[in-house]
C-alpha cells in the first residue's frame, strides 16, 4: 500500500511538472524550450560540427556548443533557426539535460547552404546568446591529401633541365623538345614512343583509367628521372606555366588527384604513371605529326602540319574528387574554375534566357566523350550567344578561355584559336541541364559554336561514392584530329 | 555511368526477357528518388515501376502491330563493374507475347526505359538464351553473351532509333544437339555425380565372402564375364533411376529444393564408399544404384527446369540431356574400368580399393558439410582443383593397374 502511495504521489508530480513546462512554453517568446535551464556562458565560438557543409550540396550534420554554469535541469527540443549570410541552413536545439557545470549542447543543422561564406545562427539558450557560425565552402571543396607519387614529384619541379632548345622558339623548339625527350629514352622505349602518325592511333584515347582502356605510347611510371625531366620540358613549351590550376599546373593537379584516387580504393591502375605520351610521326616544323598524352581523366593531343599548329582537340578534362587534393608540394582543384566560370556563365543570364538556354533531357555524361567522333548534333540547341548582352557574352567566353588558354603561348595557339571563337561567338549557342550552380549530380553545360564545342558534366562518383565529379571534353567542329 | 541491360531468353513462342537498370540512371528519369533510397523499393514503388517499364518497352512487329508486354518480378540488387564501381540496379522480368502469326525472331524492339529522359544513357541487347540455336545460359554470368546491338540517341540527330532485332534462325535439331553437349558437360564437370558412380563400381569386379559368424567381405576376383554383367546391371539401374526422376523434375512433377537433393547426394557418395570398404548391401547394388539415381536425377532435373522451356521443346531436351549423361558415363567407364578390373586381379586391389573409398568418403563428407552451411571448405576447394587433374589421374591408374599386373610376373623368378 505504501508504495502504491508512492506511485500515485510521483505520478501527481510529474503532472505538474508538465503543467509547469507547458504554462513555461506559453509565456516565453524565445523560441528555445528552457523551462528554468540556465546556463552562465555559452561559447558559439568554440563551437564543432560534425561535417563540412559545402554550397549547393543538401547538408546533415551536427553542432557541439560548449556551456559553462548548467543549472542541471531537463530541457525539450527547440524550434528551427534559419540561417543569416548563407541561407537556407536550420538549427535546431536537440532535447538533453544540462550538466551541473560545464557541457555541452547539440544542435542537428539541416538544409541546402545557397551559396559559400559564413552561414550564421543567433542562438539564445538559458539567458544566453551567441552567433553561431558554419563556415560553407564553394563546391566540394573539402580538401583532401594524396600522396604525390615518384611521377608527380618529379614533374612539379620549375627548372628546366634543357638549355639548347630554349633559345628556339615556336614549333622548332616543341620538335627540339620531342627529340630531346626522345634521346633519353632506349631504343625499346623509343619503339613505345614513336609511333606512325594515322587518324586510327590518334583517337586512342579515353577517359577511363589506362587500365581499363589502354593506350599507346610510353607510361610516365616506366620513364626515370632525367626521362621525366625532359618530358617536363616538353609539356611546358606546349602548356601554360605560371597560372594556378590552369595550363601545365592543370594537368598536373589532375595527376595528383588520380594517385590520391589511387590510395583510396582505385588501386595501381589509377595514378599518374598511368598516364601516356605518344608521338605520332615524325617531329618537323614541315610534316604531318602529333603529340597525344593521356590518361584517366586528362587527354590533350597536339596536332602539327605544314609548320603549324592544326589541331589541339578532343581534348578531356575532368577530375576526381572534385575536392581540392594536395600533393607535389602543392593544392589542386584542377577543374574548379571551369565549374566556376560555367556557373557564372549561367547565373547571369535572366530568367527567360535561362528558360531558352534549359534543355529538357538529362545528361548523365558529356555526349561526345571518346569513340563519338565526328557526331555533333545537326541543329545546335539552346541559347544563341549573339542575342545576349556584351557582359554576358563575356561570361561565355571567360569559359571558353578556361579551355583554349591552357596551351601555350609559344607556338600561338591559344590566340589563334581564341581570336577565332571570338569571332564565331555570336552564332555560338549555350545550353544547360539541371540547375544554373553547377553543383549538383547530372548538372550539365554545352557550348556550341561554329568551331567550339565544349561540354561539362557534373556527374556521380566513381571512387569517391556519392560524391559528384566534373567531366569535360573540348572538341572543335572542324579541328579535331587537326582536321585529319 | 553504368548502362542498363536487356537479356533475351527466345523461347518457341515468347521472348522473356531480364532488364537491368541502374538506379542512379533510372532515378533521373523516373521522377522518384530510387537510387537515394533503394530500401523496400518495390514494395513501396512497385505499381509505378511497372507500369513505366511497360510504357518504354514495346516491341513491333515489322508490319507494326504491338506485342503483348507483361512485366513479372521486381527486384533490386547490387552489383559492380571495373569501370563504374560498385553500384545498385533494378531488374525486372519482362515477358514479350508477339501478336498470333508473327515471327518472334523478327521485331522492331522500341525501348526507351530512362534513355527517353537521360540522353546519355545507353542499352545493350543481347541474347542469353536460344534453345534452337543452342544458346544456353549453363555457365552463368561469365559466359560471353549474344549481342544484338545497342539502342542509345542518335546524337547528331537528336532522336532515339528503336533496335531492329533480326535473330537467326535455329533449329531442332541445334537445339537437340546442344542438349547432348550439356548433358555431357554436366556429367564431366559433375564430380559429384561422376565420384558416386566410381566408387560404387570399385567393388563391382569382386565377390563377397560369407563366413559363418562373421560379417561378409569383399573377396577375390569374380571373372570377367561377372564384371561385366554386375556393371552393365548398376550402370542401367542408376540411369534408369536417374531418368524417371529427370523426366519428373524437368516437367514440374516433382521440384525438390536443390539443397537436401545436393546433400543426399553427398550421402549417396559415402554410402557407396562405405560399402565399397565392406560390402553393406552385398547383391542388391542394382536397387541401390537406382534409388540413389532417382536422387541424381532431381538434381540433373534443377539444370533443365531452370531453362523454363515448353511442351515439345522440353520433351527433346531431356532426351538429348540423357542421351548426353549416358554417353558421358560410357566414356568415363570405358576409361576407367579396364584398369579397375586389372587391378582387381593384381595383389593390392584391396588396397587401392579402400584407399579410394576412404578419399572418396572424406570428399563426400565435405561436399555435405559444404551443403549444409552453405559455407565452402578447404577440401571441398582442393577437391574442385583436383578436377583439372583427371587426366593425371586416370594415367596413374593405368601405370599402377600395369604395376599390379607386372609385379607377380618380375617376383616369380626370386620367389623360386
Amino acid at each position: 500500500m505504501k508504495t502504491n502511495f508512492f506511485y500515485r504521489n510521483l505520478l501527481l508530480l510529474s503532472l505538474l511538472l508538465a503543467l509547469l513546462a507547458i504554462d513555461a512554453c506559453k509565456t516565453t517568446t524565445d523560441p528555445v524550450v528552457t523551462s528554468g535551464a540556465s546556463i552562465s556562458t555559452i561559447a558559439c565560438a568554440s563551437a564543432t560540427f560534425s561535417t563540412t557543409a559545402v554550397s549547393g550540396a543538401t547538408y546533415t550534420g551536427t553542432a557541439t556548443v560548449p556551456y559553462t554554469g548548467g543549472n542541471g535541469v531537463a530541457y525539450g527540443a527547440g524550434t528551427a533557426v534559419g540561417s543569416t549570410g548563407v541561407t537556407g541552413l536550420n538549427a535546431i536545439l536537440q532535447a538533453g539535460t544540462l550538466a551541473s557545470g560545464a557541457g555541452n549542447l547539440t544542435y542537428s543543422i539541416n538544409g541546402t547552404p545557397s551559396s559559400s561564406g559564413i552561414a550564421a545562427f543567433a542562438l539564445s539558450f538559458g539567458g544566453q546568446t551567441c552567433t553561431l557560425s558554419l563556415a560553407v565552402g564553394g563546391t566540394s571543396s573539402g580538401t583532401v591529401t594524396a600522396n604525390s607519387s615518384a611521377v608527380t614529384t618529379a614533374l612539379s619541379v620549375t627548372a628546366s633541365a634543357n638549355a639548347t632548345c630554349n633559345a628556339q622558339t615556336g614549333l622548332a623548339k616543341v620538335v627540339c623538345l620531342t627529340e630531346a625527350f626522345k634521346a633519353t629514352l632506349t631504343a625499346t622505349q623509343l619503339a613505345t614512343t614513336q609511333l606512325t602518325y594515322s587518324k586510327a592511333n590518334a583517337q586512342k584515347w579515353s577517359n577511363l583509367p589506362a587500365s581499363l582502356s589502354s593506350r599507346i605510347g610510353i607510361s610516365l611510371g616506366s620513364l626515370n628521372s632525367t626521362q621525366l625531366a625532359a618530358f617536363r620540358d616538353l609539356m611546358v613549351a606546349v602548356l601554360t606555366t605560371g597560372g594556378l590550376d590552369e595550363g601545365y599546373d592543370e594537368m598536373l593537379g589532375n595527376m595528383v588527384a588520380d594517385d590520391y584516387l589511387a590510395t583510396i580504393g582505385g588501386g595501381s591502375g589509377y595514378g599518374a604513371a598511368n598516364f601516356y605520351i605518344a608521338v605520332l610521326g615524325t617531329p618537323s616544323t614541315t610534316g604531318l605529326w602529333s603529340i597525344l598524352f593521356t590518361g584517366h581523366h586528362y587527354t590533350q593531343p597536339f596536332t602539327f602540319n605544314a609548320g603549324a599548329v592544326t589541331g589541339v582537340t578532343p581534348a578531356f578534362r575532368a577530375v576526381e574528387p572534385a575536392a581540392v587534393v594536395t600533393g607535389a608540394n602543392r593544392s589542386y582543384q584542377p577543374i574548379e574554375q571551369e565549374r566556376a566560370a560555367f556557373a557564372a556563365m549561367l547565373t547571369g543570364l535572366s530568367s527567360t534566357e535561362q528558360t531558352t538556354a534549359k534543355l529538357s533531357s538529362t545528361f548523365s555524361d558529356v555526349v561526345l566523350g571518346p569513340g563519338k567522333d565526328g557526331q555533333f548534333p545537326a541543329i545546335k540547341a539552346g541559347l544563341r550567344v549573339g542575342d545576349l548582352s556584351a557582359a554576358k557574352q563575356a561570361l561565355v567566353l571567360n569559359a571558353i578561355k578556361l579551355y583554349v588558354s591552357d596551351l601555350d603561348a609559344n607556338t600561338a595557339t591559344a590566340s589563334t584559336i581564341l581570336a577565332k571563337y571570338t569571332s564565331d561567338l555570336a552564332n555560338t549557342y549555350i545550353a544547360y541541364s539541371g540547375t544554373t550552380a553547377v553543383a549538383s549530380q547530372n548538372d550539365y553545360v554545352r557550348i556550341d559554336g561554329p568551331g567550339v564545342w565544349i561540354e561539362f558534366s557534373y556527374q556521380g562518383g566513381v571512387i569517391v561514392r556519392n560524391t559528384p565529379h566534373p567531366h569535360s571534353v573540348w572538341r572543335d567542329h572542324t579541328g579535331d584530329y587537326g582536321g585529319n | 555511368m553504368p548502362n542498363s541491360v536487356v537479356l533475351l531468353n527466345v523461347h518457341a513462342d515468347r521472348i522473356d526477357a531480364e532488364v537491368q537498370i541502374p538506379l542512379s540512371e533510372l532515378q533521373a528519369a523516373f521522377g522518384y528518388a530510387v537510387n537515394d533510397s533503394s530500401a523496400g523499393l518495390v514494395d513501396r514503388l512497385g505499381s509505378q515501376l511497372r507500369s513505366y517499364l511497360a510504357k518504354h518497352i514495346r516491341p513491333q512487329t515489322p508490319d507494326g502491330r504491338y506485342w503483348v508486354v507483361n512485366v513479372g518480378a521486381l527486384g533490386v540488387q547490387e552489383t559492380q563493374n571495373a569501370i563504374n564501381g560498385p553500384y545498385r540496379e533494378l531488374t525486372a522480368q519482362i515477358r514479350l507475347i508477339p501478336p498470333p502469326g508473327a515471327d518472334i525472331r523478327r521485331f522492331t524492339f522500341y525501348y526507351d526505359v530512362v534513355l527517353h529522359q537521360v540522353v546519355t544513357h545507353k542499352i545493350l541487347v543481347s541474347v542469353r538464351q536460344d534453345w534452337a540455336r543452342g544458346l544456353l545460359p549453363e555457365s552463368g554470368a561469365d559466359a560471353p553473351l549474344d549481342q544484338v546491338g545497342a539502342i542509345e540517341l542518335d546524337i547528331v540527330n537528336n532522336r532515339i532509333l528503336p533496335l531492329s532485332v533480326n535473330l537467326a534462325t535455329g533449329s531442332v535439331w541445334t537445339g537437340f544437339v546442344s542438349m547432348v553437349r550439356l548433358g555431357m558437360n554436366h556429367i564431366a564437370e559433375g564430380t559429384d555425380h561422376l565420384l558416386f558412380l566410381l566408387v560404387l563400381l570399385l567393388p563391382a569386379p569382386l565377390l563377397v565372402q560369407r563366413k559363418t559368424g562373421r560379417r561378409a567381405s569383399w573377396g577375390r576376383f569374380g571373372g570377367v564375364r561377372y564384371s561385366l554383367r554386375r556393371l552393365l546391371l548398376i550402370i542401367t539401374a542408376f540411369t534408369l533411376g536417374h531418368s524417371l526422376t529427370l523426366l519428373a523434375g524437368a516437367t514440374g512433377w516433382v521440384r525438390l529444393p536443390g539443397q537436401p537433393v545436393e546433400m543426399l547426394i553427398a550421402v549417396s557418395i559415402l554410402v557407396s564408399a562405405i560399402h565399397a570398404v565392406r560390402p553393406l548391401f552385398p547383391g542388391r547394388e542394382v536397387w541401390v544404384a537406382a534409388g540413389f539415381g532417382l536422387v541424381h536425377g532431381l538434381a540433373f532435373a534443377s539444370t533443365l527446369a531452370n531453362l523454363d522451356l515448353d511442351g515439345g521443346r522440353m520433351a527433346l531436351s531431356i532426351l538429348g540431356f540423357n542421351v548426353g549423361i549416358e554417353l558421358m558415363q560410357l566414356i568415363v567407364i570405358a576409361l576407367t574400368m579396364p584398369w579397375l578390373i586389372l587391378l582387381s586381379l593384381g595383389t593390392f586391389y584391396s588396397t587401392v580399393r579402400v584407399t579410394g573409398a576412404i578419399l572418396a568418403g572424406i570428399a563426400a563428407l565435405a561436399w555435405l558439410t559444404e551443403r549444409a552451411t552453405g559455407q565452402p571448405n578447404p577440401l571441398t576447394v582442393l577437391v574442385a582443383s583436383l578436377t583439372q587433374f583427371a587426366p593425371w589421374l586416370l594415367g596413374a591408374l593405368a601405370l599402377l593397374a600395369l604395376v599390379s599386373w607386372w609385379l607377380p610376373v618380375i617376383r616369380k623368378p626370386s620367389s623360386l
